[in-house]
């Protein structure tokens, strides 16, 4: 066969694949061109996981309708002019290929209006073929609808995945995406349901929290450092908060998630000797830094990019996480009881103030898919107003503690008052040990005398199935039952007193919300909070003396985070001064 | 309205009626006590519309006769406060004076008007049993109940009436209690009744040490018992129970005997370290023994040996020790015979029979299921 140019419509498809892989990569290309615009608003709306459309919606700067066909257009881009401004580039698209390589391989159309402009404007294309421009109706910002992708190239769209995990591809990017602009609100729904809700929050803790719930969020440890041209800020857990693969190591270099094997082993390193084989830590790191500094047009997903000095960031991360993992006492501090006595004016040992202004409130529980709501707490959410801090007094000293509104546990401590959620501490005192009994063997399953059929839909028997293996671990026996039912032989021993029907209803909604967005995986920990929940004792329950006393001394032995796994406060302290404050004595 | 009575007795007999307010915790301020002076004596009754009760007191001394309705939770704290041996009791209409010793209450009265009465005693009589068995056969079924209702009326008592015999069942899906009691006075016909387990356990207390028999009866969806002094009223309630009699009939092919108390001490001991998350013990069974231990947990671990009859393979069974020692308890010192098949199938747990008495009246069956992994 002679060598021949290829048409250029081969041209584009070939080039098409390079860019557009699946519907995750039409999102991440169109997302971009959002943020690029200036949008602080962007709706994702999927069909069949995108397979049958991609919606993006955006509130930005907009297209004139003069240069509407140019955005389809190769290598037609308004963000930069010449090979000089490659090495300064501040957008994150810069080669003017995304919608091009769309148009290629879907039928798309492209509707814009800019702000103040008349009206809005739209052009259809289709297998690269593009439509002349005519007037629509439509607000200010742009709207760029991506149908049956792949419909010319069958051999791609073959390799399509199921919804399922299509829509889990496209929620891990736009976590990505959202992580780097905390700012921005972001809606995600896939066949009319909403996958993903994220209002603007104010910085990359709050997005986190929202993202990952406060089992993630309230084990952070922030991070940052600088190094020559290179600012460094963001946060990492703590061992025990690790996982299998590198995907949740989140890494941005000026706003541009990216993927870096060098800043990753730099990461890792900090971890050496903290983690088993083969886990990965938990990290969100920023790097702020001059473009010049990096390359980032060395892959036509601009996923990879090349640092000038890659030794620098190496060596900038590993101080960096190394100082916040090894800077944090990870057990309760004890404050000396004798300097609070010795100065009985003294603003006692008040919480101290937490690093960074953004630590956020708790966010919507309902509406977010990762924060879990308490099956416990059926009132409209509380607020966490500011974290309390670890105990400040040493417990062995503490006075006998009080049930108080059969809710909370009150004792004395030196330096002050504690006040402690009696259903939030042996919550989180059972998910502790649940959680570390899980590590090394599944729990104990009461079986049934009869088994139970519960009614859950053929969808809620294939979520249940496809989530077996987890759910028999935590002590659930199931076999299908009919097309549509299952019956339950056994349920956690800790749960003997539960309703299993309630059992099984909790258990599909954590597993609803995580097939929408299989991103998003902070699940086991919340079915294992479901069980602590559910098993923990409630408030209105009366405690005996002895009660309290062991429910306190154990939530002493367990390593305690100052929330219960849904993120409500376990204890509040109120320093003696806070108190002397409030009767204006001693001041 | 006034009458003099025997303080003690009266407290007794509203401490009955008034448990009924403390069977639902909705409403119970509004609950009230209703107290009827004749010249044969008193009657108090209570309801909360779904459980009545109504006791009699003959030997009180009515000056006038009349009644009252008043406050359960106010009169019963009143009465908690006396301890002379007499109380007066004395209405005027607008309110009651209770005079004891030298101290005086008056309560408020409610206008008796609004007593909505109790439903009329059931009119098919289904069996009579002797009171004191009848107590002790409620007292054995009615701790396996559950609070709550699943799919099934777990919070439920089944009884029948049926061959002779009186029946209870109840269970909360894990362990059962079934208790069979021969050679009752049973009238035409089968008769069985889904009943509230709060309220049967209530009537289990009312009816110690009252007369010598009791009728049961059921129509529609009341029940009702009736003893000399005492009647209780329940209505049925709604649901399903599972079939249970192939469970209890089943043929297990292993059995073991043992002694109650010392299991029930060796599982105490084991308990120590049954924490929340995973409350088991293990029954290791061999030629003789049974070892009795706590599940390993990071507080630590407990170990007792059992003396037993067995001479079967060596087998492990792991069990929710309350749901053991809630039995144990009850059967106090006496050996128990369990049969069982493995560790996934529910083991049957019953007092061995001796020939010396095979006269003993009632049986208790009690079916476990076991914890695995
Ligand atoms: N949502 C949008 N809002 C405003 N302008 C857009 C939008 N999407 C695309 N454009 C315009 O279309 C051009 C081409 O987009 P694209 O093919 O993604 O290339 P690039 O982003 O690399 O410039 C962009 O440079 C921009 O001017
Ligand atoms: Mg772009």
């Amino acid at each position: 066969m002679a060598i021949r140019v290829l048409p250029r419509e081969v041209v584009d498809r070939i080039a098409a694949g390079e860019v557009i892989e699946r519907p995750a990569s039409v999102v991440k290309e169109l997302v971009e061109n959002a943020l690029d615009a200036g949008a602080d608003r962007i709706e994702l709306e999927l069909e069949e996981g995108g397979r049958a459309l991609i919606r993006v919606v955006d509130n930005g700067g907009g297209i004139p309708a003069e240069e509407l066909r140019l955005a389809f257009t190769s290598h037609a881009t308004s963000k930069i002019r010449d090979a000089e401004e490659l090495f300064h580039v501040a957008s994150l698209g810069f080669r003017g290929e995304a919608l091009a390589s769309i148009a290629a391989v879907s039928r798309a159309r492209l509707r814009s209006r800019v702000p103040g402009g008349e009206a809005a404007a739209e052009v259809q294309a289709q297998a690269g073929e593009c439509g002349e421009p005519a007037p629509a109706a439509g607000p200010e910002g742009t709207l760029v609808e991506v149908r049956d992708l792949f419909f010319n190239t069958p051999v791609r769209r073959r390799f399509l995945k199921t919804v399922r995990s299509e829509v889990g591809q496209v929620a891990e990017w736009l976590t990505r995406l959202a992580l780097s602009r905390p700012d921005v609100a972001f809606r995600l729904q896939n066949d009319g349901r909403e996958v993903l809700r994220l209002p603007a929050d104010g910085g990359l803790a709050a997005r986190i929290r929202r993202l990952f719930g406060p089992e993630i969020a309230n084990r952070m440890l922030p991070v940052d450092g600088a190094s020559g041209p290179m600012q460094l800020a963001g946060f990492v857990l703590p061992p025990g908060v690790d996982r299998p693969d590198a995907r949740w190591v989140y890494l941005f270099v000026n706003g541009r998630f990216v993927r870096d094997r060098t800043w990753l082993a730099g990461v890792r390193e900090a971890y050496r000797g903290l983690l088993l084989r083969g886990r990965t830590p938990v990290a969100f790191l920023e790097l702020a830094v001059d473009p010049a500094e990096v390359d980032v047009n060395v892959h036509p997903t601009k996923e990879e990019v090349r640092f000038r000095e890659p030794s620098r960031l190496f060596a900038l991360t590993l101080r960096g996480v190394s100082a916040a993992l090894g800077r944090v006492d990870l057990r309760p501090e004890i404050h000396d009881a004798r300097t609070a006595a010795a100065e009985p004016g003294a603003p006692g040992p008040r919480h101290r103030a937490r690093r960074g202004s953004d630590r956020p409130l708790r966010p919507d529980g309902g509406s977010t898919p990762s924060s879990g709501r308490c099956a416990e707490e059926t009132t409209e959410e509380r607020c966490v107003r500011e974290g309390p801090e670890l105990p400040f007094g040493g417990s062995s000293a503490a006075g006998p503690a009080r049930q108080f509104l059969r809710t909370y546990l009150m004792r004395e401590l030196p330096g002050g008052l504690e006040v402690t959620d009696q259903h939030a501490l042996h919550e989180r005192i059972l998910f502790e040990r649940i959680r570390s009994r899980l590590a090394h063997a599944p729990l104990p399953v009461q079986l049934l005398l009869v088994p139970e059929v519960i009614a859950v839909g053929p969808r809620g028997q294939a979520l249940l199935e496809g989530a077996r293996g987890r759910l028999e671990s935590l002590g659930l026996r199931f076999e299908p039952y009919g097309p549509d039912r299952i019956a339950v032989g056994g349920v956690p021993e800790l749960l003997r007193k539960v309703d299993p029907g309630r059992l099984v209803a909790d258990l599909l909604g954590f597993l609803e919300r995580e097939e929408g967005c299989g991103a998003l995986e902070a699940i086991s920990d919340e079915l294992v909070a479901t069980l602590a929940c559910r098993g923990a004792i409630k408030a209105g329950d009366v405690l005996t003396d002895g009660d309290i006393a062991a429910l306190l001394e154990q939530g002493e032995a367990v390593a305690r985070s100052p929330f219960c796994p849904h993120g409500r406060p376990v204890t509040v302290h109120v320093a003696v001064g806070e108190i002397e404050r409030w009767f204006r004595r001693g001041v | 309205m006034e009458f003099t009575s025997n303080r003690r007795k009266l407290q007794e007999a509203l401490q009955l009626v008034g448990g009924v307010a403390m069977l639902r915790t909705v409403k119970d301020a509004l609950q009230s006590v209703y107290i009827d002076a004749r010249p044969e004596g008193l009657i108090l009754k209570a309801t909360d519309c779904e459980v009545g009760i109504e006791v009699r007191i003959p030997d009180v001394t009515v000056a006038r006769t009349g009644v009252v309705l008043l406050p359960a939770a106010h009169v019963m704290g009143i009465f908690r406060e006396l301890s002379e041996p007499e109380v007066i009791v004395r209405s005027d209409g607008s309110g009651s004076e209770i005079l004891s010793g030298r101290s005086r209450f008056r309560v408020v009265e409610l206008d008796a008007g609004l007593f909505p009465g109790l439903p009329e005693f059931p009119g098919v009589l289904a069996g009579r049993v002797a009171t004191a068995d009848l107590v002790g056969m409620i007292r054995h079924v009615v701790f396996s109940s559950a609070e709550e209702r699943t799919r099934y009326a777990f919070d439920g008592i089944k009884l029948e009436v049926c061959r002779e015999e009186l029946r209870m069942v109840s269970t909360d899906g894990k362990r059962l209690s079934y208790y069979r009691m021969p050679h009752i006075q049973q009238e035409e016909g089968m008769r069985e009744a889904l009943l509230p387990a709060r309220a049967l356990g209530h009537f289990g207390k009312a009816l110690v040490g009252e007369g010598v028999e009791a009728d049961l009866a059921v129509e529609g969806n009341r029940f009702g018992i009736r003893s000399q002094n005492v009647v209780l009223y329940c209505q049925q309630i709604e649901g399903s129970f599972p079939n249970f009699l192939p469970l209890v009939e089943k043929e297990l092919p292993h059995h073991v005997m043992l002694d109650a108390e010392e299991l029930l001490r060796a599982l105490r001991r084991a308990s120590v370290f049954a924490v929340a998350e995973a409350r088991v013990v293990r029954l290791r069974l061999g030629a003789g023994n049974l070892n009795v231990r706590s599940n390993p947990v990071e507080q630590g671990e407990a170990e007792t040996d059992v003396a037993v009859e067995y001479d079967g393979e060596p087998v492990e069974l792991a069990f929710n020790p309350d749901y053991l020692t809630d039995y144990l308890k009850l059967v106090g010192a006496n050996r128990v015979r369990v049969d069982f098949k493995d560790e996934q199938t529910a083991s049957r747990w019953s007092v061995a029979t001796t020939p010396s008495d095979e006269a003993r009246k009632g049986e208790l069956l009690y079916l476990v299921m076991p914890v695995t992994r």
